[in-house]
């Protein structure tokens, strides 16, 4: 397994986000994990990256013990973070937001080759280069969050709700993309999402969180069969 | 150029050194900071003891205070950085009254008396004067300008940007929040540092009331008003403060009054400061240089 999640907790003071939550993701799969406002998907992977304040449970990650890593380490170890609504670097310009994005890849040449790849993957990226991240539109914003993500070429992208506000033929590219980067490049992705037809249609398997606990686990296909979580999620 | 004008000229451009290092604390890394006057003072304190203690010229004590400063800031900011951000602000409060009441109470500081007799900076062969002491001043003002325009553009710096605008995003790419926010707090130590081994040597008497909190929040509003984050800013902002209480003079008893008033009404209209995005400085400067960019 790429990354092992068991019995995770995550609260804020007194208030419980997530309660015991299991989850595995084997190198190369993509698995969504769905669940209503307030679920506990983002607290889950907030979690998982350390991020919030975790209560228990053990977090492994390519077969290490990660749970005492701070943040930017477990990040270092090989996972990136797409964070909900982009949260790119508003001030920095498109090309410094990529450049942030190499951490951990080294100076060699292939920083610029990834980027050269990544633009091509997100084109509107293209030419935007010194323009400030703040001044691209929303949807051009959760790009270059991907982007960013991906420039230190991860082998675990953890993506929340990255089809927030995004056209729905937008959506579907960027769908499309991920969908491709884990057919083509073998990358693993947890996606969080409220967009549970869209997020199914590429996914191998699914969680579904219910008021921080896990109540769903199984095949993205068995899920869109199923008549409970169909009228529940889908809004079938 | 008259005596006073050299004398206020050279102030200017040693508070700008210090300015400089506040701007990457608070500028580059986001990080607040109303105790910079502390490390000012530390590294005057070291130089002054090193030239008259020691016996240590200019040229040997100002790496060594330098270096003590910045190893100041490494050990205060290690725990101060970890704070939330508006405990970080009274965090360096304490700083600053603490490292004052420490010179003005340990003897080894010279307690309420001070330090007095700091040798003249001697270069080439004799003592650096008035002119030369411009110059000089300027020439580290330059290396510490040059030395923040390296920084903006390595990797240090973007990772204080990236934390600036959105720590958790940035830890979630893998910068280290601690480690690059400790960074940015030693460098600007170490620039403080440099300025006040400069005061030192120039002033030739040193006492604690001339780093105390006032000093922090004059700094501030220099940093604020030329600039937060900019690369001249800084700069800017040390000359006007040091000059408008010279222009006016009855401001001198209201000097607080005056800066903090000056620090919120720029925070209301002028959020950038003068050279920042939007800042009047900027607009002016590209209605003359059109398409110049920073
Ligand atoms: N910083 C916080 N402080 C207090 N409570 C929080 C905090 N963050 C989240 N919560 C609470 O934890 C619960 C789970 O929140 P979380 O953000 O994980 O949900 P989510 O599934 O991502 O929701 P959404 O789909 O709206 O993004 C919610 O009840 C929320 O109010
Ligand atoms: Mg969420």
């Amino acid at each position: 397994m790429l990354l092992e999640v068991e019995d995770l907790t995550v609260a804020y003071g007194d208030i419980r986000a997530l309660s015991g939550v299991s989850l595995a993701l084997a190198p190369g799969e993509l698995v969504s994990v769905l669940g209503a406002n307030g679920a506990g998907k983002t607290s889950l992977l907030m979690g998982i990256l350390g991020l919030v304040p975790v209560r228990g449970g053990r977090i492994r990650f390519r077969g290490a013990d990660i749970g005492r890593l701070p943040p930017w380490r477990r990040a270092r170890a090989g996972m990136r973070l797409v964070p909900e609504r982009a949260r790119v670097f508003p001030r920095l310009t498109v090309a410094e937001n990529l450049k942030a994005g190499r951490w951990g890849l080294g100076r060699n040449g292939r920083a610029e080759e990834r980027v050269r790849h990544l633009l091509d993957l997100f084109p509107v990226l293209r030419g935007r280069a010194s323009q400030p991240a703040a001044t691209l539109s929303g949807g051009e914003q959760q790009q270059l969050a991907i982007a960013r993500a991906l420039v230190s070429d991860p082998a675990l992208l953890l993506v929340d709700e990255v089809s927030m506000g995004l056209m729905p033929k937008l959506a579907d590219e960027v769908f499309e993309v991920l969908a491709r980067l884990n057919r083509q490049e073998g990358l693993s992705i947890l996606l969080v999402e409220q967009n549970a037809a869209a997020s199914l249609a590429i996914s191998q398997r699914a969680y579904v969180l219910e008021t921080g606990a896990c109540v769903f686990a199984g095949s993205a296909s068995r899920l869109r069969e199923d008549p409970r979580l169909k009228a529940a999620y889908l809004g079938a | 150029m008259g005596g006073y004008l050299v004398t206020l000229a050279t102030l200017i451009s040693i508070q700008a050194i210090a300015a400089c290092g506040l701007n990457v604390i608070v500028g580059y890394a986001g990080q607040i900071s109303l105790g910079h006057a502390a490390f000012f003072g530390i590294g005057a304190y070291a130089a002054a003891l090193l030239g008259t203690q020691a016996g240590f010229s200019f040229w040997t004590a100002l790496p060594l205070a330098v270096a003590l400063t910045a190893g100041v800031g490494l050990l205060l900011g290690a725990p101060s950085l970890r704070v939330r951000e508006d405990f970080l602000a009274i965090t360096t409060i304490g700083i600053n009254f603490i490292v004052e009441a420490v010179f003005n109470n340990v003897e080894f500081f010279g307690g309420a008396l001070g330090i007095g007799n700091i040798p003249r900076i001697r270069a080439f062969g004799g003592p650096v004067g008035g002119a030369g002491m411009l110059a000089l001043c300027l020439g580290f003002l330059g290396l510490v300008v040059a030395a923040c325009a390296g920084l903006v553009r390595c990797w240090a710096g973007l990772a204080c940007f990236a934390l600036r605008e959105e720590e958790t995003a940035a830890a979630g790419i893998g910068i280290s929040p601690v480690r690059f926010k400790l960074l940015a707090f030693v460098i600007g130590s170490a620039m403080a540092g440099l300025g006040g081994a400069l005061y030192a040597h120039y002033m030739r008497f040193i006492g604690a009331g001339d780093f105390a909190f006032p000093l922090s929040v004059s700094m501030l509003t220099m940093v604020v008003v030329g600039g937060i984050g900019t690369l001249w800013g800084p700069v800017l902002g040390a000359a006007l403060i040091g000059l408008l209480p010279e222009v006016f003079r009855p401001l001198i008893d209201y000097r607080m009054l005056f800066y903090t008033t000056l620090l919120l009404l720029m925070i209301r209209f002028q959020p950038g400061g003068l050279l920042g995005d939007e800042g009047l400085a900027r607009r002016l400067l590209r209605k003359a240089i059109p398409g110049g960019r920073r």
